[in-house]
C-alpha cells in the first residue's frame, strides 16, 4: 500500500501542482492582456470628446493655434491602437498628443470668455478629466497585472514551469517617458 | 471635590438636622428608644455594637451610592457627545416600524439574510451629502441579528445534556438611492451568497478582493470602470468586509463591520463639565464617514454621463 502511494501518489501529487502554476501563469499572462484591452477601451473613450471639441472649433471660430490639426492627430493616434497588441509606446504617443490637445484647448480658450463660462466647455473639461483618471487607473490596474505575471514566470518555482512549458517572456509595466525625462534620476532596473 | 451646588445641598441638609435636634430636644430619648427596640428585635442585647454595626452598614451603602453616583456621568456622557455629534454633522433620527422596517430590508437585500434567530435595526439617521457635483441623500442603520448554535455536553454526572447559545452580531451601513447601476452585488464578506453571473474585472487585486454578481454583465462592465475599480479598492482599505448591493429599483445597500463611522474621538466627560462643555462646543468630525462619502460622490460622478 506505502508503495502504492509512493509510486503512484507522489507523481500525481507532482504533476497537479505543476498544471496548477502552468494555469496560473496562463492566467496571469491573460489578466495582463485583458488589463491592456481595458487601458485601450478607455484611450479609445476620446472619441467620444473629439467631435464635441470639433464643435466648440466650429461654433466658436477656433481656429488658431491649430486646434484641428491637433485632434486630427489625435484621432488617427487612437486608430492606430490595436487590440491585441500590448504597445506601450503607442499608448504614450496617444497620451501626449492628448495632453497637447487639452493643453492647446486651455490656452485657446483664454481668449474666449464667453466660452470658458459656457456649458459646453465646462462638459467637455469634466469628461477629458474623467478620462485621464479612467486612463491613469486603468495603467495603474495594467502595471499591477504586470507586476503578478512577472513574479509568476520569475520566482521559484514558476520560473521552473516557465522555462520548460509556459516559455514566456517578462512583459514591460507602462511608464511616462515625458513624465520620466523629467528627473535626472534613473533606476538602474 | 463636589460641585458648587452640591455642596450648598450638603450644607442646607446638615443645618436642617441640627436646627431639628436643637427645636425638638426630647429626639434623644426617641433615638435610644429606637436603638433598644431595634437591637432586642434582632437579637443584638449590647446597643454599641448595635450601632457600630448600624454604622458599618450604613457606610456601605453610602459607599455604594458614592460610586454609582461617580459612575453614572460616563454613559450620560457618551449620549451627550453621540447627540452633539449626530447634531454637528447634521443627522436626523428616521422614526421606523421594527417589524415592517426588517420586513422591507429583507425583502430588498440579501445582506439582512444573517443570522438564524432575531434580527433588527436598531437606529436609523438620514442625512444629505453635498458634492462638487452631486447630492444625495442617504440613511445609517446598524443592524443587529442573532445566530443560534445548539451543543451537546455531559454534566458533572455524567449525563448527555443540550444546551442553546445565541451570539450577537452587528451590521453597519448607508441606504440610498444609485441611478447609475442596478441588479448589482460586489461582496468581499463571503457570508453572504448572491444570484446572477459571476463577473470578473481587469484587476487581479480587486478579483482577489471581491466576488461580483450581476443580472447584466454588459452594465456591469460599463459600471466597473478603471477608475470605480480603484476606488472600491480604496473603499475596501478603508472599511471591514464591506459589501455593495444595488437592487433593480436602483436602491443601494453599502454595508460593513465597522461601528466607528458616527463616532467622533471623545477626550472628556462630565466629571470635568468645563472641558466637556468646551468639547461639545467644537464641531464633531466624523473623518471615515467624510471619507466614505466622498467614495461614493467619486462613484457617482465616474458613473454619470457629463454630456447629459
Amino acid at each position: 500500500m506505502t508503495e502504492l502511494i509512493i509510486f503512484i501518489g507522489i507523481p500525481v501529487a507532482l504533476a497537479a501542482f505543476i498544471i496548477m502554476i502552468y494555469n496560473g501563469i496562463v492566467g496571469r499572462f491573460n489578466a495582463v492582456e485583458r488589463a491592456w484591452a481595458s487601458v485601450l477601451t478607455q484611450e479609445r473613450q476620446k472619441n467620444k470628446i473629439i467631435p464635441a471639441v470639433e464643435k466648440m472649433v466650429e461654433d466658436y471660430k477656433l481656429h488658431e493655434g491649430g486646434l484641428l490639426t491637433e485632434v486630427t492627430k489625435l484621432r488617427s493616434a487612437i486608430q492606430e491602437l490595436q487590440n491585441g497588441e500590448v504597445n506601450p509606446q503607442k499608448l504614450s504617443v496617444t497620451e501626449q498628443l492628448a495632453s497637447s490637445l487639452l493643453q492647446g484647448l486651455k490656452v485657446t480658450v483664454e481668449a474666449y470668455p464667453e466660452l470658458k463660462a459656457s456649458d459646453v466647455y465646462l462638459k467637455v473639461m469634466a469628461e477629458i478629466s474623467e478620462q485621464q483618471e479612467q486612463i491613469a487607473a486603468a495603467i495603474r490596474i495594467f502595471n499591477q497585472n504586470v507586476e503578478d505575471f512577472n513574479n509568476g514566470i520569475q520566482m521559484f518555482p514558476g520560473s521552473l514551469v516557465n522555462s520548460f512549458l509556459n516559455k514566456k517572456s517578462k512583459v514591460e509595466t507602462f511608464s511616462d517617458s515625458q513624465a520620466s525625462s523629467g528627473f535626472d534620476y534613473k533606476p538602474n532596473v | 471635590m463636589f460641585p458648587d451646588s452640591a455642596n450648598k445641598r450638603i450644607g442646607a441638609i446638615t443645618l436642617s438636622i441640627a436646627l431639628l435636634t436643637f427645636f425638638t430636644p426630647p429626639w434623644v430619648f426617641v433615638f435610644w428608644d429606637s436603638v433598644n427596640l431595634l437591637s432586642m428585635y434582632l437579637s443584638i442585647y449590647d446597643p454599641a455594637i448595635f450601632i457600630s454595626l448600624s454604622m458599618l452598614v450604613s457606610s456601605f451603602f453610602l459607599w455604594r451610592f458614592l460610586r454609582k453616583r461617580k459612575h453614572w456621568r460616563k454613559p450620560i456622557s457618551n449620549d451627550i457627545h453621540h447627540l452633539d455629534t449626530l447634531l454637528n454633522n447634521d443627522f436626523k433620527t428616521v422614526s421606523f416600524n421594527p417589524d415592517e422596517k426588517i420586513k422591507d430590508l429583507l425583502a430588498k437585500f440579501k445582506e439582512f439574510h444573517r443570522g438564524n434567530d432575531a434580527k433588527e435595526i436598531q437606529h436609523l439617521y438620514k442625512r444629505e451629502y453635498q458634492g462638487a457635483v452631486h447630492t444625495f441623500a442617504f440613511e445609517m442603520y446598524r443592524f443587529h441579528y442573532v445566530r443560534k448554535t445548539t451543543e451537546s455536553y455531559t454534566d458533572s454526572n455524567g449525563n448527555r445534556r443540550t444546551r442553546t447559545r445565541r451570539v450577537s452580531y452587528y451590521r453597519h451601513g448607508i441606504l440610498m438611492n444609485f441611478p447609475f447601476a442596478k441588479s448589482l452585488c460586489i461582496n468581499s464578506d463571503s457570508e453572504i451568497s448572491h444570484k446572477g453571473e459571476k463577473y470578473t474585472t481587469a484587476s487581479n487585486q480587486f478579483n482577489r478582493r471581491f466576488k461580483v454578481r450581476t443580472k447584466d454583465e454588459l452594465q456591469t462592465a460599463r459600471f466597473l470602470t478603471p477608475a470605480v475599480i480603484e476606488l472600491l479598492t480604496q473603499m475596501d482599505q478603508l472599511l471591514k468586509n464591506l459589501n455593495i448591493e444595488i437592487t433593480g429599483q436602483n436602491e443601494l445597500c453599502l454595508s460593513f463591520d465597522d461601528d466607528n463611522l458616527l463616532k467622533a474621538k471623545q477626550v472628556n466627560d462630565l466629571s470635568n463639565p468645563e472641558a466637556f462643555a468646551k468639547e461639545i462646543a467644537q464641531h464633531a468630525e466624523l473623518k471615515t464617514l467624510d471619507t466614505l462619502l466622498e467614495h461614493i460622490h467619486d462613484l457617482m460622478r465616474l458613473s454619470d454621463n457629463n454630456f447629459i
